[in-house]
C-alpha cells in the first residue's frame, strides 16, 4: 500500500499536450476515480502512474519515494485492463496464479493465495474452467483477482465497466467498492461515466482538456461543483445551466428567457456586473407548479416556462421545460400531473442555486469562502 | 396511424432455444412501444422480422390490418434507425437524407423541389442544417444519430423502428435525445417501436412496454403496469433503478415471513415465496425499530440526488435509498423494515406474482 | 525544414536515384546504337554517346506491324480478363460475404478455400492440363481462349480479396437501403459497389498486372495471332545477340498501360478513407 503524489506532471505527444501540468496527492488506501470525457488526459495520467508512459515533465512518487523513471515492473502497481487481458486457453486458476508463479512462489503458497482471492471475489466455482464461455461480469472479476493476488501497492483500473452490460454495472460498482473496503489498497479508477465515479469513489478527480477541474468527495463534487464543466458533467441528468446578467448596481440577476434570481447579499457582492455569468440548479432541487396555481413567494429564483416533455421513471418523473430557447430538466418525486405545452412556474431556494463567473468558475458566498479559508 | 400486431412469432437460428419465442403484442396506431431486455433477449431479431430483413419461422405480423408476409422490405414502408446508425458513408448528409425519397419505390411521387423542402424541414426539426454538406465520417456520434433519425423520418414511414438508438451517446446527450425523440414522435404521430436494454428508456417513453428476456415476452402493458404491477420476478428485476430487492420468504395463512419478521402482506397456502421491495420503499434506521430486522451496513454509494445503502441482514443484502447526505459507514449497525403495503410477493418456484404493492 | 528534415531528404534522394536508375538505363538504352551498347557502359546522352531514334523507327515504322498486334493483344487480354475477373469474382465474393452456403459438408470457408486453392500449385502444372483442354476445344492461339485463361487465373485472387472488402461493409448499411426502398440490385449498385470501390479497384489492378506480365500462358497456349508483348520481347532475343535497343523501347512502351491504370484507379483506392465513417 502506498500514497501517490504527482507534481506538475505533463504529457506531450508530439506537439499536443494531453496532460497540462497536474498535481495531486492520493492518500494511502484511498479509492480515487479520475473522471472526464474521452481525450481529457485521464488515461494518460493513469498510464504515467503505472509507468507505461513516460512523463514529459514533473514527478511522480509513491510514499515519498520518487518513481518517475522507475520501470513499471518495479513499481509494484497492478493494472486491470479494459479488455481484461485473460489467457483464454488457461484455466481461471492458472490465469490468477500467473503473476505469483512469475515471482517464483511455491505451489502451496500459490494455491493458498488464489483460493483466498477467489473466495473474496466469489469465483471459486469457476476456478477450473476456462474464461472463454464466461460472462463479462465474471471475466471482469477474474481480471480483478489476477491484479489483486499480487498485493500491489497501487491498484489501477482502466474503464472497468466498459464491457459490462448495463444491468450488471450497478452490481459491479458495489462489488469493486466492497473489495476496496476489504483489501484496503490504494486504488485509482479511470472512467468517463459520472455514475461510476459517484458510486465508487472516496474522492473524484474531474479532468477536462488535460487539466484538473475539481478534486473532492462525490458529495462535494455534486453539491458544490467548482466549474460549469463539472456541473454539466455530473448528475443524471446534469445540472441546468442558464446564462444570466446582473445590471449595474442591481441586486437581481436576469436569466436568459426572462426569469430572475435574487442571490443572498453575501453572494451578490462577488457577482460582476455587466458580464455574462452562469446560474445553475440541480433538476431535483426545483419546484414546479402550474402557472395558474402560483403561490411562490418572491425573492427566490423564479422563471416562467412551458412543459416540453414528461418522462415518468417509476418512483420519480423527469419533466423537461422550455424557457425561450433553453431547455431545463426537473426531477420530481412520484408521478405528478403535467401535460405537454402547459405553462408552468419553476422556483428554487437560494441555497440550491449556484452562480459561476464569466470564466465558468464557481462564485461562493462570502461566508462559505471564509469558512473554507479557515 | 397504423396498428402493428405481432402474433405468435417465433424465430430459431439453430441455437438451443429460439431467439424469439411465441411472441404476441398489439401496438396501437400512433403509439410509442418499447421493447426492453438485456443483450441477447431477441430485440434486434424482432425488429428485423418486422422490417422484413429476417423471415419469421412461424407467426404473423400485420400492419394496418394487412399481413406483411411476402412483402419485401423495400415495399413495407417501414423505417429503421440502427444501433450503429448505418449511414451511407460515401454520401453527404444531404444525400443521406434524400436517399429514401429518391428510391425506386417512390419514383415520381415527389418533385425535386419537394424533396429539397422535405430535407430542409427534417434537418431543421433535428437541428442539423449546418451539417448537410458534410460526410458521415466528419460527424460526432450525436450528430450521426440525428442524421440517422432524420433519414428515417424524412419519408414519413408507416412504422418507425429504433434499435438502441441512443445507447452509445454520453449521459447528457442521451437525456436530450430521449426527450427530443418523444417530442418528435408525439408531433408526427408515427407508430414507433423502440428496442433498448435501458429500463429508464422504457418507463420514460412508452405507451406500451414489452419486457423481453430469452426470446419471451414476460409482460406486455403500460409503463405503470410493468413498474407497479410486474407479472413476475423477471419483469420486477428488469424495471426500476436501483434494482428491486428480491428476498426469500415464506407465506402461510397468517401472512408472510421475510428477513425473520412477520409481515401482514399476503395470505395463502403455506409455501416459499420471493418478496420484492423497491429500494425506495425500504425503511432504514440507525436505531432499533419495531418490526425491523437488524443488520449491518455493507457500503453506501451516492447517486448525487440520493444515496444507496447496502445492508447485510443475516446473509441477505438489502438495498435502500435514502436522501443524499445521510452518513452510513460500512460496519455500522442498521435496522431494516419492510412496510407491508409496499411489498410485492411472488411464488418462489414459478416467479409468478401473487400480490403487488399498493399504490400511494 | 529543420536539420532532421534535411537528413531525411538526403537519404530519400539517394534511394530515389537508386530505385530509378534501371528505368533511366532502359530509357537511354532505347536511344542507343549497337556500338554504344556493346562498347562499355555509356551513361549520359549527347556527352557519352549520340542518341538515335533508330529503335523507335523500327518499332513504329514498317517493321512494327507485329509490335502493334502484340501490344493490342496484351491490352485487350489483360483489360477484358481483369474486368471479368472483378465482376464475376465480385458476385462470388459478395455471396460468400453475405449468405451462408451449404453444399454437403462444405460451408462458406470451405468454398473460399477451394477457390483460393486453385492458385496453390505452380502455374506450370496447370498450364499443361490447360494446353490439352485448349487443343481439344480448339482454343489454342485464340483471343477468346486467352481471355478465358487469364480470367480463370485471376478469379481466385479477386474472390479472396473482395470477400474481405464486402465483409467490412456493415450489413446494416444494406438493410438501411432495403428499408429506404431499394431492391436488391439497386442496393448493390447504389450502396455496396460504391463502398467496395477501393477493393474493386485494387482487385482490378492486381489482376491487370498479373495478366500483363504473364509469360507462361502465352508461351504455351499461343504461337502467332494471340501472342502478347512479353513473347514479342523474347523474340527480339532471337538472333546472334539481343537487340537491346529494341527490347528497351518495347519495355518502355510496356510500362505505359499499367502506369495509366494505376494512376486512374488510385483515385478510387483513395476512397478507402470513407470506410472510416461506417461504424
Amino acid at each position: 500500500m502506498a500514497g501517490v503524489n504527482l507534481r506538475d506532471v505533463t504529457k506531450k505527444y508530439g506537439r499536443t499536450e494531453a496532460v497540462k501540468g497536474v498535481s495531486f496527492d492520493i492518500a494511502d488506501g484511498e479509492l480515487l476515480v479520475i473522471l472526464g470525457p474521452s481525450g481529457c488526459g485521464k488515461t494518460s495520467t493513469l498510464r504515467m502512474i503505472a509507468g507505461l508512459e513516460t512523463v514529459s515533465s514533473g514527478s511522480i512518487s509513491f510514499d515519498g519515494r520518487p518513481v518517475t523513471t522507475v520501470p513499471p515492473a518495479r513499481r509494484n502497481v497492478a493494472m486491470a485492463f479494459e479488455n481484461y487481458g485473460l489467457y483464454e486457453h488457461w484455466t481461471v486458476f492458472d490465469n490468477i496464479a500467473y503473476p505469483l508463479r512469475l515471482r517464483g512462489l511455491d505451489d502451496g503458497g500459490v494455491r493458498r493465495k488464489v483460493t483466498a482471492v477467489a473466495e473474496q471475489l466469489q469465483i471459486t466455482d469457476v476456478l477450473r474452467t476456462r474464461p472463454a464461455g464466461l460472462s463479462g461480469g465474471m471475466r471482469q472479476r477474474i481480471g480483478l483477482a489476477r491484479a489483486l493476488v499480487r498485493d500491489p501497492s497501487v491498484f489501477l483500473l482502466d474503464e472497468p465497466m466498459s464491457h459490462v452490460d448495463a444491468d450488471l454495472r450497478n452490481d459491479l460498482r458495489a462489488e469493486i467498492k466492497r473489495i476496496h473496503l476489504e483489501v484496503g489498497s490504494t486504488m485509482i479508477i479511470v472512467t468517463h461515466d459520472q455514475l461510476d465515479a459517484l458510486t465508487m469513489a472516496d474522492r473524484i478527480l474531474v479532468m477536462d482538456d488535460g487539466r484538473i477541474e475539481q478534486l473532492d468527495t462525490p458529495a462535494a463534487v455534486y453539491d458544490t461543483p467548482a466549474t460549469t464543466f463539472v456541473a454539466g458533467f455530473i448528475g443524471e441528468p446534469p445540472m441546468n445551466l442558464l446564462s444570466a446578467r446582473r445590471a449595474d448596481g442591481g441586486d437581481v440577476l436576469t436569466l436568459d428567457g426572462g426569469g430572475r434570481f435574487a442571490p443572498p447579499p453575501s453572494l451578490l457582492d462577488a457577482v460582476p456586473t455587466g458580464a455574462d455569468v452562469t446560474v445553475g440548479f440541480r433538476p431535483h432541487r426545483v419546484r414546479l407548479e402550474p402557472t395558474a396555481a402560483r403561490t411562490t413567494p418572491a425573492g427566490d429564483l423564479g422563471l416562467d416556462a412551458t412543459v416540453y416533455m414528461v418522462e415518468p421513471l417509476g418512483d420519480r418523473t423527469l419533466v423537461t421545460v422550455r424557457c425561450g430557447d433553453t431547455r431545463m430538466k426537473v426531477d420530481l418525486p412520484g408521478t405528478p400531473e403535467f401535460t405537454v405545452d402547459q405553462p408552468v412556474r419553476l422556483t428554487a431556494d437560494r441555497a440550491d442555486v449556484h452562480v459561476f463567473d464569466p470564466t465558468g468558475r464557481r462564485i461562493d458566498r462570502a461566508d462559505t469562502r471564509r469558512a473554507a479559508a479557515a | 396511424m397504423e396498428t402493428l400486431t405481432v402474433t405468435g412469432v417465433t424465430k430459431t437460428f439453430g441455437g438451443p432455444r429460439p431467439a424469439v419465442d411465441e411472441l404476441s403484442f398489439t401496438l396501437g396506431g400512433g403509439e410509442f412501444g418499447v421493447v426492453v431486455g438485456p443483450s441477447g433477449a431477441g430485440k434486434t431479431t424482432l425488429l428485423n422480422m418486422i422490417a422484413g430483413l429476417v423471415p419469421p419461422d412461424t407467426g404473423e405480423i400485420t400492419l394496418d390490418g394487412a399481413s406483411l408476409a411476402g412483402t419485401a422490405p423495400e415495399r413495407r414502408d417501414i423505417a429503421m434507425v440502427f444501433e450503429n446508425y448505418a449511414l451511407y458513408p460515401h454520401l453527404s448528409v444531404r444525400r443521406n437524407l434524400e436517399f429514401p425519397l429518391r428510391a425506386p419505390v417512390r419514383r415520381g411521387t415527389l418533385s425535386r423541389s419537394q424533396i429539397t423542402d422535405r430535407v430542409t424541414q427534417v434537418a431543421e426539426t433535428l437541428r442539423i442544417p449546418h451539417l448537410l454538406d458534410r460526410l458521415p465520417s466528419q460527424l460526432s456520434g450525436g450528430q450521426r444519430q440525428r442524421v440517422s433519425l432524420g433519414r428515417a423520418l424524412v419519408r414519413r414511414p408507416r412504422l418507425l423502428l429504433l434499435d438502441e438508438p441512443i445507447t452509445h451517446l454520453d449521459a447528457k446527450l442521451r437525456h436530450e435525445m430521449r426527450t427530443e425523440l418523444k417530442r418528435i414522435q408525439r408531433e408526427l404521430g408515427v407508430t414507433t417501436l423502440y428496442a433498448t436494454p435501458d429500463q429508464s428508456d422504457a418507463l420514460a417513453l412508452a405507451d406500451l412496454v414489452v419486457v423481453l428476456d430469452a426470446g419471451r415476452a414476460w409482460q406486455v402493458g403500460t409503463a405503470a403496469d410493468v413498474y407497479e404491477r410486474p407479472a413476475n420476478v423477471t419483469v420486477a428485476r428488469t424495471l426500476g433503478d436501483p434494482r428491486i430487492n428480491l428476498l426469500p420468504g415464506r407465506r402461510d395463512a397468517a401472512g408472510v415471513t421475510v428477513l425473520g419478521q412477520r409481515v401482514d402482506a399476503d395470505h395463502g397456502p403455506a409455501g416459499p415465496v420471493t418478496v420484492g421491495v423497491r429500494p425506495g420503499d425500504v425503511e432504514l434506521s440507525t436505531e432499533p425499530l419495531a418490526g425491523a430486522a437488524a443488520g449491518r451496513v455493507l457500503l453506501a454509494q451516492t447517486l448525487g440526488y440520493q444515496d444507496v445503502v447496502y445492508v447485510d441482514v443475516e446473509g441477505a443484502t438489502v438495498r435502500a435509498t435514502v436522501p443524499a447526505g445521510i452518513v452510513a459507514r460500512p460496519g455500522d449497525p442498521a435496522w431494516v423494515r419492510l412496510p407491508a403495503a409496499r411489498l410485492h410477493v411472488f411464488e418462489a418456484a414459478s416467479g409468478q406474482a401473487l400480490r403487488h404493492r399498493e399504490v400511494v | 525544414m529543420r536539420a532532421a528534415g534535411w537528413g531525411r531528404r538526403t537519404v530519400l534522394f539517394v534511394w530515389v536515384l537508386f530505385a530509378l536508375f534501371p528505368v533511366y538505363w532502359t530509357f537511354i538504352t532505347a536511344f542507343k546504337q549497337q556500338v554504344d551498347i556493346y562498347d562499355g557502359p555509356r551513361f549520359i546522352p549527347f556527352v557519352d554517346f549520340q542518341p538515335t531514334t533508330q529503335a523507335w523507327r523500327t518499332l513504329f515504322g514498317d517493321g512494327g506491324g507485329d509490335f502493334f498486334d502484340k501490344f493490342a493483344n496484351s491490352i485487350i487480354f489483360s483489360g477484358v480478363s481483369s474486368l471479368l475477373a472483378v465482376i464475376l469474382g465480385g458476385f462470388a465474393a459478395y455471396g460468400l460475404a453475405r449468405h451462408s452456403y451449404k453444399y454437403g459438408p462444405y460451408r462458406n470457408d470451405d468454398l473460399s478455400f477451394l477457390i483460393v486453392s486453385q492458385r496453390i500449385m505452380p502455374p506450370i502444372v496447370s498450364v499443361l492440363a490447360l494446353y490439352v483442354v485448349f487443343v481439344n476445344l480448339r482454343l489454342l492461339d485464340s483471343s477468346f481462349g486467352m481471355i478465358l485463361a487469364y480470367t480463370a487465373m485471376n478469379l481466385p485472387l479477386t474472390v479472396y480479396l473482395l470477400r474481405t472488402f464486402f465483409e467490412a461493409i456493415p450489413v446494416e448499411v444494406e438493410h438501411a437501403a432495403a428499408l429506404d426502398g431499394y431492391p436488391q440490385w439497386q442496393r448493390l449498385a447504389r450502396v455496396v459497389f460504391p463502398l467496395a470501390a477501393p477493393g474493386l479497384a485494387a482487385a482490378f489492378l492486381l489482376s491487370f498486372f498479373f495478366a500483363w506480365n504473364d509469360f507462361l500462358f502465352s508461351l504455351m497456349l499461343t504461337f502467332n495471332d494471340a501472342q502478347t508483348l512479353p513473347l514479342y520481347i523474347t523474340s527480339l532475343n532471337a538472333q546472334s545477340q539481343p537487340l537491346w535497343w529494341l527490347i528497351s523501347a518495347v519495355g518502355l512502351v510496356a510500362l505505359v498501360p499499367p502506369a495509366i491504370v494505376t494512376v486512374v484507379l488510385d483515385r478510387f483506392m483513395a476512397r478507402q478513407v470513407l470506410i472510416g465513417g461506417m461504424r
